[in-house]
């Protein structure tokens, strides 16, 4: 997971903060300040000092209000980007995270904003040195692996995993006949058995409770290590569902050869950032997980995106064609059957994003496959996308368990 | 304490200035920074009220005319939309009717629709009349309200008024249908349910199919 979530309302240092300090509080929420709260995992053992408190409160200053503050502690604080630094410690510049940011509204609608923190920015020593579990963000297979491996028990923990795996492809020896539904089906089935055996280790199960982002984060890391052990069997499984489709994308790409940038209306100055993110897309064959695959889409859109500043979807959607016919990869419905059908953990809080990505790259394939880029010559490219593509759309739909496929797309 | 998880679409024609309402909210939330990396194009607005957390995904919808087709794949499973047109321009607001038709018929009820008359810092170039406009948000069941992302007008208030009508549908008994924590009776996550989100994209429910 790449966004870190939690409930402010249960963070000890928030509720100091609005408890204990109330008419610091309430100037705060007044004067429009912004607090600041470090993630519950990076707060001190020790009762929280009035400096601790003070430090994270944030005054805007006149000339650059959304930049440049001071905390009640008086020292200068900049943000730039996720990043504060406190500008003040010339030797020693302390830059911290922001993981996400809420605007609280209370009974009289009155409203401030809540910046949570990876660890707590007054640096002082005995806060600082004091955050000792540092914060678990998955970004890969081996990322999984290690969470599985610290959390869940060590290697047992893995090899209880192997063997559902190995039980699951001995019983399912010929996934290439399923549909679509029954592949999905028999997978959840898998990660939900692999989720209850990884939480009958006692202590991931305590902790668990206690804490939403380490269950989101193992459910994640179950998946992950489940889809990579049976990816090459699933795959076989997936593309031969979608191989009629695929077949039929890949002959409008082969016609599509040709294809520059200004066909696509896309700005000029994104040309050289386009090709770097082909390069990354092209390696999303190579992921054998929907984290994996994911990672890679998101990277491909962000060297574009870094480029060009501000992308709407109207400019999106014509990177995105670019990329996926520039790829050359023979099977994208089957590579974004795997994402939409086999992310099975997907609660968490990034995973809006996710969906976001994998939408606008199902808007991408199903435009290209419609025929629409042809342009004038395929006048009547817009009911192809409706009836061509309908069987594998509506495969997918039912297999995600929408009501009735039909008027979906 | 509950969180209620919303997914929001931004619709409207191109220019109308869709992108830039939500990034002037979050530069003056700090969502710009700590949000995603892809662009305007996507971002989590996150609103406690009441100690309640609203979640809001907002999705911005392609507006140009040749990938109107495709416009599905953004709003299917959405709770609220954001029906944005530009008050100089009487054009963008006519094509407002002809998304409301395709989201009727392809969504149903229980959407939640905010129509949104932006730039309405340039009253002098005024083409669409504020009752107009009002009288139209009725007929259709919608809120209405003026944005300008030039002076902040309204902005706020959009996001509040899904917010807080978001929280409201959660009460609803038969909209709760998801409960994800591990301590239901203190804590739940509830997605909304309406006949809108019965339709709803793999990013909400699919824990049911879980462990939990």
């Amino acid at each position: 997971m790449e966004r870190y979530d939690e409930d402010l309302n249960e963070n000890s240092f928030f509720q100091v903060l609005r408890g204990e300090y109330v008419e610091v509080f309430e100037r705060a929420v007044e004067a429009g300040w912004i607090l600041c709260v470090p993630r519950a995992g990076a707060l001190p053992k020790y009762a929280l000092a009035q400096d601790d408190i003070l430090g994270h409160i944030l005054v805007p200053s006149d000339e650059l209000p959304e930049t440049h503050f001071r905390t009640l502690t008086d020292r200068g604080v900049v943000v730039k980007g996720n990043l504060l630094t406190l500008e003040n410690e010339v030797s020693n510049p302390h830059s911290v995270h922001i993981l996400f940011d809420e605007v609280f509204y209370d009974e009289d609608m009155r409203k401030y904003k809540v910046l949570c923190l990876e660890d707590p920015l007054y640096a002082s020593h005995a806060l600082a040195s004091s955050s000792s579990c540092d914060l678990v963000m998955l970004f890969s297979l081996r990322d999984c692996i290690d969470l599985l491996w610290t959390e869940g028990g060590g290697e047992e923990a893995l090899k209880r995993l192997d063997s559902l795996v190995q039980q699951f492809l001995d019983k399912n020896p010929n996934l290439e006949e399923e549909t679509l539904q029954n592949l999905r089906d028999l997978v959840s089935e898998l990660f939900s058995e692999a989720i209850q055996v990884t939480l009958s280790d006692h202590r991931l199960k305590h902790k668990t409770k206690e804490d939403q982002y380490l269950l989101d984060s193992i459910k994640l890391s179950v998946e992950t290590y489940l889809l990579h052990g049976i990816y090459k069997k699933l795959m076989k499984g997936i593309t031969a569902c979608t191989s009629g489709d695929d077949a039929r994308l890949n002959r409008i790409i082969r016609n599509l050869s040709d294809l520059q940038v200004r066909d696509l209306d896309i700005d000029p100055k994104l040309s050289s950032s386009l090709t770097k993110s082909k390069f990354e897309i092209v390696n999303i064959e190579g992921y054998s997980t929907p984290l994996g695959k994911l990672g890679c889409l998101k990277r491909a859109i962000s060297i574009v995106v870094s480029q060009g500043g501000v992308v709407s979807s109207d400019e999106l959607l014509p990177i995105l064609m670019f990329l996926v016919v520039k790829s050359n990869l023979p099977n994208w419905f089957a590579h974004l059957s795997f994402l939409k059908l086999f992310r099975f953990s997907a609660a968490g809080a990034d995973s809006g994003e996710q969906s976001f990505n994998i939408s606008s790259l199902e808007a991408a394939i199903q435009h290209i496959s419609s025929g629409a880029l042809f342009g004038n010559t395929s006048p009547e490219a817009d009911c192809m996308l409706q009836v061509e593509s309908n069987s594998l759309a509506q495969s997918m739909e039912e297999a995600l368990g929408y009501n009735g496929g039909n008027e979906l797309l | 304490m509950k969180i209620v998880g919303a997914k929001v679409v931004v619709l409207g024609s191109q220019g109308v200035g869709k992108t830039s309402l939500v990034t002037r909210y979050e530069t003056k939330t700090f969502s710009r920074n700590t949000s995603s990396t892809i662009g305007a194009s996507f971002s989590h607005i996150v609103i406690v009220i009441n100690g309640n957390k609203v979640r809001m995904q907002v999705w911005d919808t392609a507006g140009q005319e040749r990938f109107r087709s495709m416009a599905p794949m953004y709003y299917r499973g959405a709770h609220a939309a954001l029906l944005v047109f530009d008050i100089t321009k009487l054009q963008t607001f006519n094509d407002i009717q002809t998304w409301v038709h395709e989201l009727s018929s392809r969504v149903g009820e229980g959407l939640m629709l905010v129509l949104v008359g932006n730039k309405c810092d340039l009253d002098q170039r005024r083409e669409v009349a504020r009752d107009v406009a009002q009288q139209y948000a009725a007929s259709i069941g919608a809120i209405f309200l003026e944005t300008s992302a030039m002076d902040e007008t309204g902005i706020d208030e959009m996001f509040e008024i899904i917010a807080t009508e978001m929280l409201r549908k959660s009460d609803d008994v038969d909209s709760m249908v998801h409960v994800y924590s591990p301590e239901p009776a203190t804590k739940s996550t509830i997605v909304l349910n309406n006949s809108a989100s019965s339709l709803n994209d793999s990013s909400l429910p699919q824990a049911q199919n879980s462990c939990c």
